[in-house]
């Protein structure tokens, strides 16, 4: 990872549908069709993405939630924000 | 006493409501009782609450129910979000044509009335459109492949007297498309003046959308809660409380209103009826009013046209021509249900004499009653 992709803050696309469905989200893309869901681990990282912020930040708030390894947190969340970015669920921002 | 499977439905649909005397059984239901509740959950468009009763730990079940119920409503939230998806389209279809309209019910009220939005299900989607625009809306909604489901008796019918009518569209959603509340009496006594004169709004993917004000929203849902179904559906029931006891509703504005448009009756009974199905102990001002409230002979004549069994269009319809305010009207509104268009007429009935006979019927039924 880049200085840059450290500095980098993420929040979720607000131009997309979604609903909490117990320990899962759904999410849609209006005009879409298809519903995506996200896990539980996933529905941590959409909560976390409420307001804006870095790798860093999500994975020091998620591994303290899960008791789980730092480096393991941060290797997860960066491969499920490229994923959600490709799916347009969430993008980088400047602020 | 174990609580029924009634008792723990309107548990369900009062669970989170403050005061809310729900019963729930103190271990998990059996096979057949589950089986029961997860229809009626369903029925009802309750999953959401369900989910969250179990969370809570009020609804004991075992670890397959709790994992059954989560997977039936992740399947009902995403129906609603389809559902979403497709009233941002109808919505932009409007706007693009330069008709005005605002959300009613099922969106509108779960963004704008509950905590957390999959709390409040619903299955279509309602909009209300002034009735200036009405036919525009109908046109445009054809022309973008919607099918409309009834047609009108006559052309400005719709616009003048009815409800409203409802279209289909290609993915098979249906758009509830409004021009008042409900049909009869009560409808015709909206004052749609003020159904437009002020306004709520509610974000949906990034969009702006318009609803009813707080206390308009909140006639609405007793007038779908009271009038709706012969027996009141808990989801409007569900609303009304939910409304009532978040505080943004300005009771005596509600009272201003209800008494403007002689929907006293159609108020009282909502609440009262909520407040008695969800077994809320906690007392309003409100709720004390609607349980002391007596409807007079006329208007009770009028909620029987609503929520008789054997209550029917016709009956409505011969309501509505009384309700009417000049004779021209009540003329013009006989003669558009006497002599409809042909393609009315076709697959309601089997022709003008049977159609006849089933108005004769429904005004024979209301004589031998009064």
């Amino acid at each position: 990872m880049t200085t840059k992709s450290w500095q980098e803050k993420w929040i979720r696309n607000d131009t997309v549908l979604w609903r909490l469905a117990s320990d899962r989200v759904v999410v849609l893309r209006a005009g879409g069709q298809d519903v995506l869901s996200l896990d539980p681990t996933g529905r941590a990282v959409w909560d976390a993405l409420d307001r804006p912020a870095t790798l860093q930040e999500l994975a020091d708030r998620l591994a303290a939630r899960y008791a789980a390894p730092r480096d393991q947190v941060e290797r997860d969340v960066h491969a499920l924000l490229l994923e959600m970015e490709h799916l347009q669920l969430a993008a980088r921002t400047a602020s | 006493m174990r609580p029924t499977t009634e008792d723990v439905l309107t548990s369900v649909a009062g669970h989170g409501i403050p005061g809310a005397m729900g019963r729930w059984p103190d271990e998990p239901l059996d096979a057949s009782g589950w089986s029961s509740l997860t229809s009626r959950v369903r029925a009802q468009r309750l999953s959401g609450l369900l989910v969250e009763s179990i969370a809570s730990g009020s609804l004991p079940t075992t670890p397959t129910q709790a994992e059954a119920a989560a997977e039936a409503h992740f399947h009902a939230a995403c129906d609603s979000l389809r559902l979403e998806s497709g009233l941002l389209g109808v919505v932009e279809t409007l706007q693009a044509a330069g008709v005005q309209a605002r959300v009613l019910k099922g969106s509108a009220v779960a963004h704008l009335d509950y905590p957390d939005p999959a709390q409040r299900l619903f299955g279509d989607i309602d909009l209300i459109v002034r009735s200036e625009q009405f036919d525009d809306a109908v046109a445009v909604l054809s022309e973008n492949g919607n099918h409309r489901r009834y047609p009108q008796p006559r052309a400005g019918f719709d616009r003048r007297f009815s409800k409203g009518t409802s279209f289909r569209t290609a993915d098979r959603l249906e758009i509830d498309l409004h021009r008042t509340f409900v049909m009869g009496p009560y409808g015709l006594r909206v004052d749609l003046d003020e159904v437009w004169r002020t306004e709520s709004r509610f974000e949906l993917a990034g969009r702006s959308l318009s609803a009813l004000d707080n206390e308009v929203r909140f006639v609405h849902a007793c007038f779908h809660a009271a009038l709706g179904d012969v027996v009141p559906r808990l989801v409007p029931q569900r609303d009304v409380v939910q409304m009532l006891l978040s505080n943004r509703v300005d009771v005596a504005r509600v009272r201003s209103i209800a008494q403007h448009w002689q929907a006293e009756p159609v108020v009282a009974r909502a609440v009262a009826y909520a407040w008695q199905t969800l077994r809320i102990a906690d007392v309003t001002a409100l709720s004390s009013w609607a349980h002391r409230y007596v409807p007079s002979d006329r208007a009770q004549r009028e909620l029987a046209v609503y929520t008789d069994l054997n209550g029917s269009y016709a009956a409505k319809s011969l309501a509505a021509i009384r309700a009417l305010p000049s004779v021209r009207d009540k003329a013009a509104f006989a003669l558009c249900l006497t002599f409809p268009e042909r393609a009315y007429v076709t697959g309601r009935h089997s022709g003008p004499r049977d159609r006849w006979q089933r108005g004769l019927r429904a005004l024979a039924l209301r004589r031998q009653r009064a």
